[in-house]
């Protein structure tokens, strides 16, 4: 049975509709990324998941459930909505430990999720003073509070620096191994392409993509550019060795199913002087780009 | 229970809380000098002297049952809340029971304060106090009142939702409204809010007695709080 599943789902704010007819289910056992550019409806999609907003129609299941039918809903499903919804005076501790007393949560494993998003120094402080990767982690620990079967994280990575982010993957992945379904939003693809297994795109509130990274990737190899001093010689030596070759502007040749790497030793050995060799912004982000209409790259 | 522990939990880990108790009871302590020990004795009368000081208490009380709701939405928490506790009415009936015990508690430290320095003031003065059983009715009077204002309070902040307009519409219902019984006919003016507090506080001018009073004003915030849970529990939780 899939853990998270939306049927059919509509959610309409006035006149607004955030989310237009959105079905598609969300398994155990890997990172399931949840793309698409801000305002797409991903938000409110989570939102209805968790049961803060009710469907204009469809469903939004929890283990199969409406979320208001969960019997221990912080044990079921942890979520990370957004970093800044803290009330500033109250410590950080002391917002878990408030979570905690809700679900029966002993104080005990309140001092462990902060220790493990490294927050444990700083817990006493009032929130007003985090800066956002703090408050970042701070939502982590309490959707990860009731070591929920299920995470919901909403643009976890806002405001992450590197090594935070880095330890969030890793904290992702490892999650997933655990057999536990993780549901993490982000408006860019490379924050997610290297955790993610499945991912699932929407734009304006409908589904543009499912598939898995595997199937994601292979419709989108990698572009080199390449310039020598004999581009005709290289074109049929690359067609030979199983390349797609197509000619760009004046001498330029642009080059798929070869890396920068296979091209390079290949002149190599055919003796060709190399001017130019880039690797073109991936064609994965690209692809990204124009299922979800986003002009600028982020 | 875990629910109640939580909302109180709440309420007793941001200084606001605190602060706006402290003060209330300083202004008490303080008014109470001011006007027990140095009032003519004459002007004093039997029972405004046992309650003196409770005015900015019970602001202080409305206002707090509006934030333990508006707070929520204000810095977005009632996601976490309701994720927590999904089921609404649980949630409210919490909040409801932890504004009541604020009220309490705050209405104990209000009569500590007035029976250790506003009654021993008074009679050193030569004043002569009331029976005490009068004076315990008072008493029980106001901590009820604070208690219902927090009731009533919440109900308002569950209704309105934006903190300052909440505020804004508490002290609106609660003192613009009181102003108009007096150009009403008849007794209608004693059911409204602030002169059914004054009837539970036992002030002889007011028409109902100490029991009616605080029937009236529990009625007032229930109706307010059954509106507000019927409001949270139908409305999207965006914040």
């Amino acid at each position: 049975m899939p853990q998270l599943e939306v049927r059919n789902l509509s959610k309409r704010f006035g006149r607004t509709v955030a989310v237009d007819d959105l079905s598609f289910a969300v398994e155990p056992g890997r990172v399931t990324g949840f793309l698409g550019p801000n305002g797409a409806g991903k938000t409110t999609t989570m939102r209805a998941l968790l049961g803060l907003v009710k469907p204009s129609a469809g469903e939004a299941l929890v283990e199969g459930r409406p979320a208001a039918a969960m019997r221990e809903p912080l044990r079921t499903v942890g979520a990370a909505l957004e970093a800044t919804a803290f009330h500033p005076g109250r410590s950080g501790r002391n917002h878990l430990r408030v979570l905690a007393a809700s679900a029966g949560i002993p104080s005990s494993r309140v001092e462990e999720v902060l220790e493990m998003v490294e927050l444990s120094g700083d817990a006493g402080r009032r929130v007003k003073g985090y800066s956002l990767g703090m408050r970042q982690r701070l939502a982590l620990a309490a959707a990860l509070l009731g070591e929920p079967r299920i995470l919901i994280l909403d643009e976890p990575a806002n405001g992450l620096d590197p090594q935070g982010m880095r330890w969030l993957r890793d904290l992702l992945r490892e999650q997933a191994a655990g057999g536990r379904t993780v549901l993490v939003s982000s408006h860019l693809l490379s924050e997610v392409a290297q955790t993610a297994d499945e991912l699932i795109v929407i734009r304006e509130g409908k589904l543009v993509a499912k598939a898995s990274l595997e199937e994601f990737t292979s419709g989108a190899a990698t572009e080199t550019r390449v310039r020598c001093a004999d581009s005709a010689r290289l074109a049929e030596g690359l067609s030979a060795a199983g390349a797609s070759v197509e000619r760009d502007d004046e001498a330029a040749l642009l080059v798929r199913g070869r890396s920068a790497a296979q091209i390079g030793e290949l002149a190599l050995e055919l003796g060709i002087a190399l001017h130019e060799l880039t690797p073109q912004r991936s064609s994965l982000e690209e692809r990204f780009l124009e299922l979800t209409g986003e002009e600028t790259v982020a | 229970m875990r629910l109640l522990r939580a909302e109180a939990m709440k309420l007793r880990t941001v200084r606001t809380t605190w602060t706006m108790l402290g003060i209330g009871l300083l202004a008490e302590a303080l008014f109470a000098g001011l006007y027990v020990g140095l009032v003519p004795l004459d002007d004093i009368g039997p029972i405004d002297e046992v309650l003196t000081g409770t005015g900015l208490l019970m602001l202080m009380l409305l206002v707090l049952g509006v934030l333990t709701i508006t707070t929520e939405f204000r810095h977005g928490t009632a996601g976490a809340t309701f994720l927590a506790e999904p089921r609404r009415r649980p949630v409210m009936a919490a909040k409801l029971g932890a504004v009541l015990l604020t009220g309490v508690f705050a209405g104990l430290a209000y009569v500590a304060v007035n029976g250790g320095l506003a009654l021993p003031l008074f009679e050193s003065r030569e004043g002569s106090l009331p029976p005490s059983g009068d004076i315990v009715s008072v008493y029980a009077g106001v901590v009820a009142s604070f208690a219902l204002l927090g009731a009533f309070g919440l109900g308002v902040g569950a209704i309105v939702r934006n903190q300052v307009g909440a505020i804004i519409a508490a002290f609106a219902f609660f003192f613009v409204l009181s102003t108009l019984p007096e150009l009403l006919p008849g007794d209608v003016g004693d059911y409204f809010p602030a002169q059914a507090v004054g009837s539970l506080h036992g002030l002889p001018e007011e028409g109902l007695t100490q029991v009616g009073g605080g029937l009236v004003l529990a009625a007032w915030s229930a109706g307010l709080l059954l509106l507000g849970t019927l409001l949270i529990q139908r409305r999207d939780l965006n914040e």
